[in-house]
């Protein structure tokens, strides 16, 4: 056994040999790639850049504060049917890709900012598209347990140089999701969304929440 | 009359041949010895976000130092390239910069770059480059193995 055992090792070492006197030389060399990183990106209202802006390096970061829209509907105004426009307490007026104002005063338009993007490398088929929506609640409710439905709420999109609003204006659905843009792969898109009670039925007296949330979805 | 146009003919011929340089003969180098600072270089956007502009340039960068054996061409005069195979999909560019024993360059998948021209002075010549590597990111979807190569002409 052990005999066999040293002949082995002299056979292997007679190999290593062999192999450093037969090796071939190269005529080329090789880099390996990678792809680029997929990434996905959304704010809704105030959001978190650090070290500038997109364009030039700047960094997104995670911000949990949720925004509020709201209006005090006047007594002689209940349910006329005229719709009433909410502030919001969003004071982001600047698009996070290069800063430049792209909202109007929060504070008095009650834009509320929207905005983000899809990157994936590639442009086959499937995996596309990633999926702007929001899920609502079907109604707001007031302390006493009274309800708006969800759908008394609408919204008008605009962003200044925008010819065309990106996130089409729309209304609210009475709970579920709604699909609000099908965002292309490799796209940014923002918009500016001002939300209006509707105001078409006269509702006990309260104060009225729900929450919507917005997502962006990407395969 | 039929012989001496045929003289004449064969006379032309002759004269052209004699203008034209003999073709020169293409090597690839036994490049021995050359390794990349790292195995793979991850590909970044150059912009995180796309923006309205668009910018879906991914850029990497890696060193490589190169060890060409030249021993079979010392004292010829000869011309080397830098010669980058046909990559998928979209073409990627490779540019360079060097110490100065080799011109920098830039060269796309598919096509090669002269690097050096000259009488082969050494056996081996050993340069130290950083590659810049671009492409549009869009169309780079998977991995792949980039195949740099070089080949030296010589007058036979």
């Amino acid at each position: 056994m052990k005999s066999l055992s040293f002949r082995m090792r002299r056979a292997l070492l007679g190999l290593a040999v062999a192999c450093v006197a037969w090796l071939p030389s190269a005529h080329g060399f090789t880099v390996g790639i990678t792809a680029g990183q997929r990434a996905l990106f959304l704010q809704v209202g105030v959001g978190t850049m650090s070290g500038g802006f997109f364009n030039n390096g700047g960094t997104p970061g995670d911000n949990s504060t949720v925004n509020t829209a709201s209006v005090t509907v006047p007594v002689a105004q209940l349910g006329s049917g005229a719709p009433q426009l909410m502030t919001t307490d969003s004071t982001v007026t600047a698009s996070p890709w290069e800063g430049a104002a792209f909202c109007n005063s929060p504070a008095t338009t009650g834009q509320v900012y929207v905005g983000g993007f899809f990157r994936r490398p590639g442009q086959g088929a499937g995996g596309n598209e990633a999926i702007l929506s929001v899920t609502t609640p079907a109604a707001l409710t007031s302390g006493n347990g009274d309800t708006i439905p969800f759908s008394r709420i609408a919204w008008t999109s605009s962003g200044n140089g925008d010819a065309t609003a990106t996130i089409p204006s729309g209304t609210f659905v009475s709970g579920g999701t709604q699909t609000l843009l099908t965002v292309s792969r490799n796209t940014w898109f923002e918009s500016c969304l001002a939300f209006s009670y509707l105001n078409t039925e006269i509702v006990p007296a309260g104060t009225f929440t729900g929450r919507a949330t917005f997502t962006l979805t990407a395969p | 009359m039929r012989v001496q146009r045929t003289l004449a003919m064969l006379a032309g011929l002759l004269a052209l041949g004699a203008m034209l340089p003999a073709a020169a003969a293409t090597y690839r180098i036994d490049d021995t010895g050359t390794f990349a600072s790292q195995p793979v270089t991850p590909m970044r956007w150059r912009q995180l976000a796309p923006g309205r502009a668009g910018d879906h340039t991914v850029e990497g960068r890696v060193q490589v130092q190169l060890r060409l054996n030249l021993s079979q061409w010392v004292s010829r005069p000869a011309r080397i390239y830098l010669s980058l195979a046909p990559t998928d999909g979209e073409q990627l560019v490779a540019t360079w910069r060097t110490q100065g024993r080799l011109l920098p360059g830039t060269v796309r998948g598919g096509s090669r770059t002269l690097v050096y021209e000259g009488v082969v002075r050494d056996s081996f010549l050993q340069e130290s480059i950083v590659l810049d590597l671009t492409a549009d990111g869009r169309k780079v979807e998977h991995a792949q193995s980039l195949q740099f190569f070089f080949e030296i002409e010589v007058s036979p």
